[in-house]
C-alpha cells in the first residue's frame, strides 16, 4: 500500500501545533496555487463549478481568509485523499502534503492585530427539552407539553443550534394549544383533573417477595412494602385509590398463576371485619392507614380504599406497606412474625391517582400563585391586579424584567378582551397565552438592543448571559439567583460565573446538562433505539440494553460530579455495574442481585467508555460488529475528525461476503476496499475499529469469532500500531491534549448553540491551557467554557457577515 | 378548583368545526401539481383497513393479469370488475410485530422508528383546504390508522351518529356564538403577537430576522386556519334527506360497516370532506348469521375448515357492504363523471395472514379513481414496498411528492387511465 494512504488523516493537534508557527501568506503562491491550478480548476473553475463548487473565485490568501469554508472543504478532501477523484491526475505525495500543511496553518490563522471575534449566535428557539423545563420552572408544574411537538432539528451533533432550529405552522398551532392547555390547568378549569392514572400492583417494586403473583395482583407479607414512582403534573391535593384485599389465613404455598383466573367472585360483606391494614405514603410522608377487608384478586376491583394527600409537582414515590390490624397486640404480632408466610396478607391489585382536586395547601410557584390568586379588590384596581399578574409571569417568562411598553401593550390587550365581553380572569388568561406564544418566550434573543460596541464587539447583556448559562447547564430558564445577579450586573464577572457553574452543576437541574451533552456527544440518546439480532446475540435483551445505558450514564455523571480528569472518560479503571452487568462482563465479586455500584475494572480488559457495551452496541450492526463504524465513531467522537461521506454506488459488504463466505470479517473488509477512492478513509477507519474486535456486537468479550481467533491489531493515523484494545486506548490517551481540545470544542458548540469557527481556536487554546495544570478536570473545562470570550461576548447586530 | 366549570378550549371547538390538530393545510409537503384541475375536478381518498387480515384464498386470484378467475370475495364485486385492481405481494419493509403493525399500515414507517404522518393526513394537508373538514377519521370498529407529523394518533369518531351530527346537524345559535367567540380570541392572540413581533423586527439583526420570519409565517398560517374555520361557521351545513343512524348493539358489525359506508357516501357527495379513513374490526362475537366464534379467534383459523367458513362469512359481509358503497358512489353523478371515478379507494390489511400474524404479502384492493383497472397485479413478495402504491395514489390525486413512507418509486404495473 502506498505511503500516502497511511497519512489519510492528520490529527487536529497537528494543526494546532502548526498554527503556533508563523503564517506566511506569501507561500500560498508556491505551495497551494500551482497544485490547485493544475489538478482542481479543470472542474472547479468559476464557469464549470462541478458539484456547485467554484474554487477559482477564492484564489488569493486574502480571499481565502475572508471565505474559509470552501478551503476547509479542499483541505478535508485532500486529507482524505478523495479528491481529485479516481481516474483524474493526482498531485504527487510531497506536493499534496506540503499544500495540506500550509492550509492547516492558514485556515486557523487569526489576525493578531485585531481583537478576536467572539462570534454570534442566531436567535435560538427553545427545543423540546428546554420548553418543558422552562414551563416547569416558570410555573412549578411537570407537564411535558412539548413531548407532543414534532422533533427538533439537529446541527453539529446537537439539538440546540440556533441556525437550524426551525418553526412551522404546525408547531405554532402546537404552541397555541400548549399555552391554552397550560393556563386552563393552572386556573383549575379543565373538565377533568389533569392527572388520572393507575398502575397494576404487579408493576410495583418490592422489598420482600410478594406471594401468589398473578396479573390480578400480589399478596404482601408482613414487613413487606411495594413502591412505584408517579409523576404528578401540578401541585395540589390528589386522591389515591387502593384496590386491595385482605387474606386472613393464607396458605404457605403459592398457587400457580392460572389458579387466580379460576378464583370465584363473591359478594363482599360490607360489615366484614378488616383482617389487615395498608399504610400509604407519598415519598416519606404518611398519607394514611386503611383497614382492609377480606377478599381476593377478583373482588379487589370493588374493594377500593380512598385517601387524599397534597403534593408538589414532580416525581413522587408512592409506597404501600403491610400493617397488622391496629387491635393486634404486640404478642400477636410477634407470633405472626415467627411464621410470616402464615400471617394475614395485604393483597394489592391496583393503585390509582387522580388530581389535583383542588390546589389546597400546596405551595405554588410565584407565577402560578399570581395567576390563580391575584384578583381586583378594594384598593387593587383591575388594571393594577392584571399588571401584578403579568409582571410576575413576564419577568420570568421573558427571562428579564418586563419593559414598561410591553406591560402597557399587554394591559391594553386585557382591556380589549374585557370590552369584547371576557371576564377578568379570561382576559388575563389570554394575555398570558400571548406571552407563551411570543417570540420573546419561544426564542432566546441574545442580541436585541446591544449597545454598538467597539469593533462591533460587545459584552452580552447580563440577562442574556444568565439565560446562556442556565440553558447550557440546566436546559431551562435562569432561576432567581441568576436573575438577581443579572439585575445587579455582576454575573459577567468571571469569578461570579465560575461560582454559578459550580452551583448549577451541583443542583439537581444540572442533570439536564449531563443527559443532553453526553446523550448527544457520545450518542447515548440513540441507545434505546438499538435493536440487535436475538438469534445472533442470545444474551441481548431490553433489560441488558437499559443496564448498559445506565452504566454509561452513571459513569459520565460521576465524571461531572466528582470533577474527574476528562481523560478518565477513555481510561477509567472503574465503572458502574449491577449484578447482571458484572456477570455479563465476566467480572467476579459482584452479587448477581446487586444494584448499580462503582466497580473496579483493574485486571480486566475494560477501561473507559470505549469498552462500554452501550457504545460498542451502538456502533455495531444488528448481527455483527462493524470495525468501520467503530473506527469512524472514534475518529469523529473522540478525535474530532469527520470522515467524508462514502461515495455513491459502493457495494455492500454483504455482497463481498456472498462472494467469499469463508473469509474472516477482517479479510472481507480488506476485499471490500478495492475501490481506491474508498481505501483512504476505510483503511483508516477499519484499522482503528479492529482494535475493539475482542468485543462482540453487544460488548461481550470474545477471543474468537466463528472459530477464528480475534486479531485486534491495527494502527492509528500517523502510524502508531497497537495489538489490543488496551494498547489502542493507551495511544489515544497519550494524545490527551487533542482529546481535550476536541471535547472542549463540543462543549463550546453545545454551550453557544452554534458551530465552532476557526477564530474559536483562540478560546479553545485558552481552555486547554487553563485546565492543563490540574489535569483537565471536567468541571474545570465547563467553567472555562462559561468564562470564555465567545460565551460572554458577541458580535453586534451590524456585523452579521462572518469575519 | 371548580370541577363544574367546564373547560371550553379553543382546541375543543376547533375540533368541533373540523379543524383537527393534525395539519395546517398550508404545510403541504409536496405541494399540489395542478391545484386548479383539482378544484375543477375534486379528487377523493378512502382508506380502509381490516386489521385481522383477509383470508387470502377468498380474495387473491390464482391467475394474474386481466384474465383472472374471480375469487369468492371478488365475485361480490363482479359488477365493478373494470373499476378495481387486486394487488398481491406488497409489504411495508421493516414493519413487523403482528398486530403491533396496525398503526403503521397507512404510514409505512418502520417499526423501529417513531410513527409519523399517515397517507390520509398527508393528502388532507393538500385537499383539506377545499372542504369543511380536512379529513374524517371514522371507525367501523378500529381506530388507530391516522397519524400526525409528530406521531400522535388522530382519534377516530367512534359513534356514527355523532359523526353524522358533526357533518350535517346545524349548530345551535348559542354554541355557534361560543365557537365564533373562541375563534375571535384565537385571532386576537395572534394579532397581538404579530404586532409585538413587528415592533421587535427592526431591532433584530439580519440573521435573527430571517429566523423570526419563519415564526411570522407560521403565525399568519395559523391565523388563516382560524379564518377558514370562521368562514365555515357562517356557511350552513349541507342538508341531506337521510336520518341520523339509529343506535345499534356493539356486535352488529355489519350495521356498523353499513353506517360508516353510508356516512362516507354522504360526506363525499356533499363535499364535506375529501379524505376518509376507517377500519373494519371487532375483537369478540359478531352478529353475523352462522357465526358462533369471535372474529379475532376466527382470524386465527389454524386451517380449520369450520373456522374458515365462519371467517369467510364475516369477511364476505364486509365485501357486500363495500359493494353497496361502490354502487352508491358510481350512481352519484358529479359533473360529467361520477363519484367513484373521482374517489380512490384502498382496502388493505396490516396482516398478510391473520392466522400466523405475518406482516408480509399484504392484500390490497384498489378501486375507483383514474387507474387502469381490471387486473390482478401480482408482485414477487418482499420486493416492493406498499408505500410505492401510496406514492402512485398521491400522484393520481394531483400531488407531486417524491416519496412517501418507505417508497422506492411509484408502483410499476399500475397505470393511469
Amino acid at each position: 500500500m502506498p505511503r500516502a494512504l497511511f497519512t489519510g488523516f492528520v490529527f487536529l493537534s497537528v494543526c494546532s501545533a502548526l498554527a503556533a508557527e508563523p503564517f506566511r501568506a506569501a507561500e500560498f503562491d508556491q505551495k497551494v496555487l500551482p497544485m490547485v491550478e493544475r489538478y482542481c480548476l479543470g472542474c472547479h473553475d468559476a464557469a464549470t463549478a462541478e458539484g456547485d463548487f467554484d474554487l477559482e473565485s477564492f484564489l488569493t490568501p486574502a480571499a481565502m481568509l475572508a471565505n474559509r469554508k470552501p478551503w476547509e472543504k479542499v483541505l478535508k478532501q485532500l486529507k482524505a485523499g478523495a479528491m481529485p477523484p479516481d481516474g483524474k491526475k493526482r498531485p504527487a505525495v510531497a506536493e499534496r502534503e506540503s499544500a495540506i500543511a500550509w492550509l492547516e496553518r492558514a485556515l486557523v490563522h487569526v489576525d493578531p492585530s485585531k481583537p478576536v471575534p467572539p462570534g454570534r449566535v442566531t436567535a435560538r428557539r427553545l427545543n423540546r427539552t428546554e420548553y418543558n423545563y422552562t414551563i416547569r420552572d416558570l410555573f412549578g408544574v411537570s407537564l411535558k407539553l412539548a413531548d407532543e411537538f414534532a422533533g427538533d432539528d439537529v446541527g453539529y451533533g446537537f439539538d440546540n443550534i440556533g441556525d437550524v432550529l426551525s418553526i412551522s405552522p404546525l408547531r405554532m398551532e402546537q404552541y397555541l394549544n400548549a399555552a391554552e392547555q397550560l393556563t386552563a390547568i393552572l386556573l383549575g378549569k379543565t373538565d377533568a383533573p389533569p392527572y388520572d392514572e393507575f398502575s397494576e400492583g404487579v408493576f410495583f417494586q418490592f422489598n420482600k417477595k410478594p406471594r401468589n403473583p398473578s396479573d390480578r395482583g400480589w399478596e404482601v407479607v408482613p414487613e413487606g412494602q411495594l413502591w412505584l414512582d408517579f409523576e404528578l403534573p401540578v401541585p395540589g391535593e390528589y386522591e389515591i385509590k387502593l384496590y386491595a384485599w385482605g387474606v386472613e389465613k393464607p396458605e404457605e404455598k403459592d398457587r400457580s398463576n392460572n389458579e387466580r383466573w379460576l378464583e370465584k367472585d363473591y359478594p363482599l360483606d360490607p360489615k366484614a371485619r378488616p383482617v389487615v391494614e395498608a399504610t400509604l405514603l407519598c415519598d416519606d410522608q404518611l398519607i394514611g392507614h386503611v383497614p382492609v377487608q377480606p377478599g381476593n384478586g377478583t373482588t379487589a376491583s370493588r374493594q377500593i380504599y380512598t385517601l387524599r394527600f397534597t403534593a408538589q409537582a414532580g416525581v413522587h414515590t408512592i409506597r404501600v406497606h403491610h400493617r397488622f390490624p391496629r387491635e393486634f397486640t404486640a404478642e400477636q404480632i410477634a407470633a405472626h412474625l415467627e411464621k410470616p408466610l402464615l400471617a394475614p396478607r395485604l393483597g394489592v391489585r391496583r393503585v390509582a391517582l387522580r388530581g389535583p382536586l383542588q390546589f389546597g395547601a400546596a405551595k405554588l410557584a410565584p407565577a402560578h400563585e399570581a395567576l390563580l390568586k391575584t384578583r381586583p379588590a378594594s384598593g387593587l384596581s383591575e388594571s393594577a391586579a392584571a399588571g401584578n399578574i403579568l409582571r410576575a409571569i413576564g419577568d420570568r417568562a421573558f427571562r428579564r424584567p418586563l419593559k414598561a411598553d410591553e406591560l402597557r401593550d399587554l394591559l391594553r390587550f386585557v382591556e380589549t378582551r374585557r370590552s369584547a365581553g371576557d371576564d377578568f380572569e379570561r382576559a388575563v388568561e389570554l394575555a398570558v397565552q400571548t406571552m407563551l406564544v411570543s417570540p420573546k418566550f419561544l426564542f432566546r434573543l441574545d442580541n436585541v438592543e446591544l449597545p454598538p460596541g467597539k469593533d462591533d464587539i460587545a459584552p452580552l447583556g447580563d440577562y442574556a448571559l444568565a439565560s446562556r448559562l442556565s440553558y447550557f447547564l440546566t436546559a431551562s430558564m435562569p432561576d432567581d439567583t441568576l436573575l438577581d445577579l443579572a439585575a445587579k450586573g455582576t454575573l459577567h464577572e468571571p469569578q461570579t460565573l465560575a461560582a454559578q457553574v459550580e452551583r448549577l452543576l451541583a443542583d439537581p437541574r444540572g442533570a439536564a446538562f449531563t443527559e443532553a451533552f453526553f446523550g448527544q456527544w457520545l450518542g447515548l440518546r440513540k441507545v434505546p433505539e438499538v435493536t440487535m439480532d436475538r438469534g445472533t446475540f442470545k444474551t441481548f435483551s431490553t433489560e441488558l440494553k437499559d443496564d448498559l445505558r445506565r452504566e454509561t450514564t452513571m459513569f459520565v455523571e460521576s465524571i461531572v460530579r466528582e470533577n474527574r480528569p476528562a481523560l478518565e472518560l477513555l481510561t477509567a479503571d472503574y465503572s458502574f455495574l449491577n449484578g447482571r452487568l458484572a456477570a455479563f462482563y465476566g467480572i467476579a465479586g459482584v452479587d448477581r442481585k446487586a444494584e448499580f455500584q462503582r466497580v473496579s475494572l483493574q485486571g480486566t480488559p475494560r477501561q473507559g467508555v470505549l469498552t462500554h457495551g452501550s457504545l460498542l452496541m451502538l456502533t455495531s450492526y444488528p448481527n455483527r460488529t462493524s470495525p468501520t463504524r467503530r473506527g469512524a465513531w472514534i475518529l469523529e467522537t473522540i478525535l474530532g475528525e469527520e470522515p467524508p461521506p462514502p461515495p455513491p454506488n459502493v457495494p455492500e459488504l454483504e455482497q463481498t461476503r456472498a462472494a467469499a463466505p469463508n473469509l474472516s470479517l477482517r479479510e472481507q473488509l480488506v476485499q471490500h476496499r478495492v475501490n481506491p477512492t474508498c481505501i483512504s478513509c476505510h483503511r483508516t477507519m477499519d484499522a482503528i475499529g479492529f482494535g475493539l474486535e475482542n468485543f462482540d456486537g453487544i460488548g461481550k468479550w470474545r477471543d474468537a469469532d466463528q472459530g477464528r481467533p480475534i486479531d485486534a491489531s491495527g494502527d492509528l493515523p500517523g502510524g502508531k500500531a497497537f495489538k489490543s484494545p488496551q494498547e489502542l486506548i493507551g495511544i489515544l490517551a497519550r494524545r490527551d491534549e487533542d482529546f481535550v481540545r476536541h471535547l472542549s470544542s463540543k462543549l463550546l458548540t453545545f454551550a453557544l448553540g452554534r458551530g465552532v469557527e476557526y477564530y474559536d481556536r483562540v478560546a479553545l487554546d485558552e481552555i486547554v491551557r487553563q485546565t492543563k495544570p490540574d489535569g483537565f478536570r471536567f468541571r474545570d473545562l465547563v467553567r472555562e467554557v462559561a468564562i470564555s470570550r465567545p460565551f460572554r461576548f458577541t458580535q453586534t447586530q451590524n456585523s452579521d457577515s462572518k469575519p | 378548583m371548580n370541577p363544574n366549570l367546564a373547560l371550553s378550549t379553543r382546541r375543543h371547538f376547533l375540533r368541533g368545526v373540523g379543524i383537527t390538530l393534525s395539519l395546517p393545510w398550508l404545510e403541504s409537503m409536496g405541494g399540489i401539481l395542478h391545484a386548479a384541475d383539482v378544484e375543477k375536478e375534486p379528487r377523493r381518498l378512502l382508506l380502509v383497513c381490516l386489521p385481522l387480515g383477509i383470508f387470502r384464498d377468498a380474495l387473491i386470484p390464482k391467475q394474474t393479469g386481466l384474465g383472472y378467475e374471480a375469487t369468492e370475495y371478488l365475485t361480490a364485486l363482479q359488477d365493478f370488475r373494470d373499476q378495481f385492481t387486486v394487488i398481491s405481494g406488497l409489504e411495508h419493509p421493516g414493519v413487523g410485530g403482528g398486530h403491533a403493525s396496525q398503526p403503521r399500515i397507512f404510514t409505512g414507517i418502520p417499526s423501529a422508528e417513531r410513527n409519523r404522518r399517515s397517507l390520509d393526513q398527508h393528502v388532507a394537508a393538500a385537499l383539506g383546504q377545499h372542504t369543511r373538514f380536512d379529513t374524517l377519521t371514522l371507525s367501523a370498529g378500529a381506530n388507530d390508522f391516522s397519524w400526525t407529523d409528530s406521531g400522535s394518533m388522530v382519534p377516530a369518531e367512534k359513534n356514527v351518529a355523532d359523526a353524522f351530527a358533526k357533518l350535517f346537524a346545524e349548530e345551535g345559535a348559542t354554541n355557534k356564538t361560543k365557537v365564533l367567540r373562541e375563534i375571535g380570541r384565537g385571532k386576537s392572540i395572534l394579532d397581538f403577537v404579530l404586532d409585538e413581533a413587528s415592533d421587535l423586527r427592526p431591532r433584530l439583526s439580519k440573521r435573527d430576522q430571517d429566523k423570526l420570519e419563519e415564526y411570522f409565517e407560521s403565525v399568519r398560517a395559523t391565523e388563516k386556519r382560524l379564518v377558514k374555520s370562521e368562514e365555515w361557521m357562517h356557511t350552513p351545513k349541507p342538508q341531506v334527506g337521510a336520518k341520523a343512524p339509529a343506535p345499534f348493539a356493539q356486535d352488529e358489525i355489519i350495521t356498523n360497516m353499513r353506517n360508516v359506508c353510508d356516512l362516507t357516501y354522504l360526506a363525499f357527495k356533499t363535499d364535506s370532506t375529501r379524505v376518509i379513513t376507517f377500519g373494519y374490526f371487532r375483537q369478540d362475537t359478531v352478529a353475523v348469521p352462522g357465526v358462533k366464534v369471535g372474529y379475532h379467534n376466527l382470524s386465527h383459523h389454524g386451517q380449520d375448515e369450520g373456522n374458515i367458513a365462519q371467517l369467510k362469512r364475516v369477511e364476505r359481509a364486509f365485501f357486500d357492504e363495500l359493494k353497496t358503497l361502490l354502487t352508491n358512489l358510481k350512481n352519484a353523478k358529479e359533473g360529467d363523471s361520477n363519484l367513484l371515478a373521482r374517489t380512490t379507494i384502498v382496502v388493505t390489511s396490516n396482516l398478510g395472514s391473520g392466522s400466523s400474524h405475518s406482516n408480509k404479502d399484504l392484500p390490497v384492493l384498489l378501486a375507483g379513481g383514474r387507474f387502469q383497472h381490471g387486473q390482478h397485479l401480482a408482485l414477487a413478495p418482499g420486493a416492493v414496498p406498499l408505500s410505492n402504491l401510496y406514492l402512485s395514489v398521491l400522484h393520481q390525486l394531483g400531488m407531486d411528492d417524491k416519496s412517501f413512507g418507505a417508497s422506492t418509486g411509484t408502483l410499476k404495473g399500475l397505470e393511469l387511465a
